[in-house]
């Protein structure tokens, strides 16, 4: 139906997408070159940020010799795949949890929908309140089912620290995952559903073999989803524990903001390489993932 | 058939109490005298006082950097929506080279780790000046939100039928009027979700917030509350009254206008 065209309207192109180009260019693409360049020097920020090329230097030292690095890394993947394991099945549930007709769908869905809105700082705030040792309500319930000797300090041991932080973040994301769900449920025609009961279908039944299957793509875009925030994670571990204790929640993203802005170690070209690292690693884990968990996908509806 | 629907009430009540348990603990908590904090006796505080919310609102830098969240988000998302309108309409319709190559670009950067702009961004924008100013905050912000706006506002655009278009043109209308007054009107409610949700993305924005200020002049709320002042002890009834007043905006808007946020929710999530 296009009405071919003899040139390309560049005046309208250099209009419409002029100036998006150029703003990008200056405050995204830009830093990011920087940062690939940088990883390959030393940076005197004391000498008047004075460069000095080291090649692979950077690279080497934290793939071979940085344990915080990789004690980082480990915490970060632990968190990027534990999390939609536990955040998806449980978004699904409430799904269809309220899909099935429940009083006050609305009310539940605004609570669970809530925390998402009120932004790191404040959810990690509320939750170490959930969690302190003398007055949080984890070990208040704990001491009042008579189970009191398994009340701790939560977030002070490395052994419990990631898994309470990977909590706070389920409770945080499993509504907002749900109200996508939600609506992908709803987009499903209702000729499908009727054809299965029809034929004999009960409604568990109903569920696993046409909802789930049928929902699939929405679900591998939460899971990747999910899987980036997590690999990005910064703010919440910033506010509740500074990557203590002894690195236990400690991510990449944390460390790379702790070496170039705290510890004063006046040197930006290590940090710019971990950033580098995790920047490929995050790109071809999200690449790989996409390409193994959308390659049975070929219902469409 | 009863039993299994009596199971799914008893786990819904069980939910919906777990989700409420954190809110619930800082609403109680705001309402609590600090000398009572520490006693665990009662759940209810015996004397609930409003001590906590006067503090943070006469003493505290929290007004101040509400007024920067609020000014800092409402201007990324006016420039957002004046930047990323006519970028996603060039997208949809126009024939740009390479054309795909630009949108999977656009797609690549909603995976972008900040860490990786986040120390030149800081040097940028200290060589501009702008370092401490809600200027460096939109610019950033801005950037960073395009991408996915972009992608959400196309995906919409592509949706309207093209014949409107191309009946406008041959009224003989210009691109700029025909985005104005046949496209725009046709995408409001995309255009009212996209811009929800970079609202709500500068709102909760912590880490370039963190590292582009150094003042209150331009600390934003998340900042705020994650450096709010603990000189002795912590403050922990004026930190709860602080965040619930952090987290009444964006939740007061959501609620006002969460249809249009779903749609634009599964529009990003739903689409390739």
């Amino acid at each position: 139906m296009r009405r071919p065209r003899a040139r390309r309207p560049w005046g309208a192109i250099a209009i419409f997408l002029g100036p998006t180009v150029v703003l990008y260019a200056a405050f995204t693409i830009y830093p990011v070159l920087v940062t690939f360049y940088n990883s390959l020097h030393t940076l005197r920020m004391d000498l008047g940020m004075l460069y000095e090329y080291v090649g692979l230097e950077h690279f080497r030292e934290i793939l071979t010799s940085d344990d915080v690095f990789w004690k980082a890394a480990r915490n970060s993947l632990v968190w990027a795949v534990v999390a939609p394991i536990v955040d998806i099945p449980l978004a699904l549930l409430l799904a269809l949890t309220l899909h099935a007709r429940v009083p006050f769908a609305r009310v539940f869905r605004t609570v669970w929908f809530t925390p998402v809105l009120m932004s790191y700082p404040v959810v990690g705030v509320i939750w170490l309140w959930v969690y302190n040792y003398d007055w949080g309500i984890a070990n208040l319930v704990l001491r009042a089912v008579g189970l009191g000797a398994y009340a701790q300090a939560w977030l002070a041991s490395p052994l419990t620290a990631l898994p309470a932080l990977i909590l706070v973040t389920t409770w945080m994301f499993a509504g907002f995952n749900m109200v996508v769900l939600l609506a992908a449920i709803h987009a499903i025609p209702s000729d499908y559903l009727e054809a299965a009961s029809i034929d004999g279908a009960r409604a568990w039944q109903r569920t696993l073999r046409i909802m789930v299957p049928l929902l699939r793509p929405t679900i591998v875009n939460l899971v990747i989803l999910d899987f980036i925030g997590k690999m990005k994670q910064f703010a919440l571990v910033w506010v509740m524990t500074r990557g203590g204790p002894m690195w236990g929640t400690e991510t990449v993203a944390t460390y790379v903001v702790k070496r170039a802005f705290e510890w004063k170690t006046l040197d930006l070209g290590y940090p710019s390489a971990i950033a580098v690292i995790w920047f490929v690693i995050i790109f071809g884990l999200s690449l790989g993932l996409t390409r193994v968990l959308q390659r049975r996908e070929a219902l469409e509806f | 058939m009863r039993r299994r629907v009596h199971a799914w009430d008893v786990m819904i009540l069980v939910m919906l109490a777990a989700w409420a348990v954190p809110y619930f603990w800082q609403v109680r908590t705001s309402f609590t005298p600090d000398t009572e904090l520490l006693a665990t006796g009662s759940v209810l505080p015996s004397a609930p006082t409003l001590l906590h919310y006067r503090a943070v609102a006469e003493k505290s830098v929290m007004p101040r950097a509400l007024g920067n969240s609020v000014g800092v988000a409402s201007l990324t998302t006016l420039l957002a929506l004046a930047l990323g309108l006519p970028a996603a309409y060039a997208l949809a319709r126009l024939p740009i080279p390479a054309k795909n190559l630009l949108l999977l670009v656009v797609i690549a950067s909603t995976a972008f780790p900040q860490i990786t702009t986040v120390s030149p961004l800081y040097l940028l924008l200290r060589a501009l000046g702008l370092r401490d100013t809600w200027t460096a905050l939109v610019l950033a912000n801005t950037s960073f939100a395009l991408p996915l706006l972009i992608w959400l506002l196309a995906g919409f655009i592509r949706e309207i039928p093209i014949q409107l278009e191309e009946a406008a043109f041959l009224d003989g209308a210009g691109r700029l009027t025909v985005l104005r007054l046949v496209v725009l009107p046709l995408v409001a409610p995309g255009v009212a979700s996209a811009a929800l949700l970079t609202f709500l993305a500068a709102w909760n924005e912590f880490l370039f917030a963190y590292t582009f200020t150094a003042t209150e002049a331009s600390r934003t709320v998340p900042v705020a509350l994650a450096l709010f002042p603990g000189v002795f002890e912590i403050p922990w009834g004026d930190i709860a009254a602080a965040s619930i007043l952090a987290s009444l905006p964006p939740v007061v808007i959501v609620i006002a206008l969460q249809r249009w946020l779903v749609r634009g929710l599964v529009a990003g999530a739903l689409k390739d």
